[in-house]
């Protein structure tokens, strides 16, 4: 569904990363790999650092320490903040929603809205299309977009195929209203036939966490999990995104009047760099107009991958004169979805360790 | 071309035996992660590039069907 804004613009963006990281070299011997399909892996996708939170670390803890630091450096004034909208697969509780906490542990004002999304690498695109629509009503001038995973808690030791790359992040993005000289355009597609190609089978109420989900299965690939663990059909999300997202770009920039050439930089969520490298291939962009390099260095956050590209490859300066994104998210649902936007003269795009 | 190919797959899965056939499955066989070392080890080795649209089940499903997408992109 393709969507217009004619209002509303990122006027900052925070990237909260774990201090604690893990190196592939380190945990090597868990997934069974050859010498030579180790070393192939480390170049081809990018298995190397990824960030993690400690055992007892939640998604709330990373978001709060990332408010209370922009609080800090009077970076932002909650008071001023009207909607916050939090997306995440990996929720401090089943209820209340993760943004209540969040609300409750800080100076937020009452008179405000938070919104739980439960969305996984088209989270960004997810939460901006709700801030956005948001920012329509009179009464709401500035949103917070919440993006946060904490997933490398929920990725079996010998899942050779998810952990490696998995990290954990949290992404404070705020948006606020303006007129603007461009439309921001939307797109999102959903197919549901694909919702159990990414799943955690249990800890909902199909199936209840108990000593039975606990049990480790090796499936045909070698991958060694349960029930209460992240489960990817890496064939299936690997055909889908090599579908799919070619069209979904090659059609946001259609609908947005926007030749190629005139998109500064393309921040893709980012699987790994092999996909990401055939992407900007099958789409003939420069690969230097597509970072391509956070999994490497810090892993795959799910949804936080998009603001965390901005925050570790661009400084606030980067934006004195305009620069105009084409932002692509896709994953657990099957979800699609892309944001072609201007940004100009951020008030922060920062990094803290927590 | 059909050597070159039986090595880029035993460069990436040296566990597989061959049983000096070449009319075997790979759809079960090899993960999404073996896919994407044997799509970089035929770039690499054979100079061939594989489409993102030619990364699929149809393609991969076996060593023929892989060999004939090589075989007709080698001579394009």
């Amino acid at each position: 569904m393709i969507m217009k804004f004619p209002r509303g613009k990122i006027s900052g963006v925070h990237l909260v990363i774990p201090k604690n990281e893990v190196r592939f070299d380190s945990e090597v011997d868990q997934y069974n790999f050859t010498n030579a399909q180790s070393k192939k892996l480390k170049l081809v996708m990018g298995y190397d650092r990824r960030r993690v939170v400690a055992s007892d670390t939640s998604s709330s803890d990373l978001v709060i320490a990332g408010f209370k630091s922009l609080i800090d450096a009077k970076e932002l004034d909650l008071s001023s903040v009207d909607a916050m909208v939090l997306i995440t697969q990996t929720p401090d509780y089943l209820m209340p929603g993760t943004s209540f906490v969040v609300h409750g542990a800080l100076p937020f004002k009452k008179d405000m809205v938070c919104i739980d999304i439960n969305q996984g690498c088209s989270g960004f695109i997810s939460g901006m299309t709700t801030a956005l629509s948001l920012l329509w009503q009179e009464n709401i001038n500035r949103v917070a977009v919440v993006n946060v995973d904490v997933l490398s808690r929920l990725v079996g030791a010998g899942d050779r195929n998810s952990r490696p790359i998995i990290g954990d992040a949290a992404s404070i993005t705020i948006v606020d209203d303006s007129v603007n000289s461009n439309d921001i355009t939307a797109l999102n597609y959903i197919d549901g036939s694909g919702w159990d190609a990414l799943m955690i089978p249990a800890g909902g109420m199909k199936i209840r966490p108990s000593s039975e989900t606990k049990k480790l299965t090796q499936d045909q690939n070698g991958n060694v999990r349960c029930l209460d663990d992240l489960v990817m059909k890496g064939d299936a999300v690997f055909n889908f995104v090599l579908r799919e997202v070619p069209a979904l770009v090659e059609e946001i920039l259609s609908e947005a009047k926007v030749m190629k050439d005139d998109v500064d930089f393309f921040i893709f969520h980012q699987p790994n760099p092999f996909m990401l490298k055939k992407l900007a291939n099958k789409l003939e962009i420069p690969i230097e107009k597509m970072p391509h390099k956070l999994v490497s260095h810090y892993g795959n956050s799910s949804g936080v991958t998009i603001p965390a590209v901005l925050c570790t490859n661009f400084e606030k300066n980067d934006f004195v004169k305009p620069k105009k994104l084409c932002f692509a998210g896709f994953g657990v649902g099957l979800s699609w979805g892309s944001l072609v936007i201007d940004i100009e003269n951020p008030m922060f795009m920062s990094v803290m360790e927590f | 071309m059909k050597i070159k190919l039986l090595d880029a797959i035993r460069e990436i899965r040296p566990d597989l035996e061959f049983d000096g056939s070449v009319d075997f499955a790979l759809h079960g066989v090899l993960d999404s992660l073996d896919i994407v070392l044997l799509v970089d080890e035929i770039e690499a080795t054979l100079g061939i590039e594989i489409e993102v649209s030619q990364i699929n089940p149809d393609v991969f499903s076996s060593f023929v069907t892989l060999l004939a997408y090589l075989n007709e992109s080698s001579q394009r």
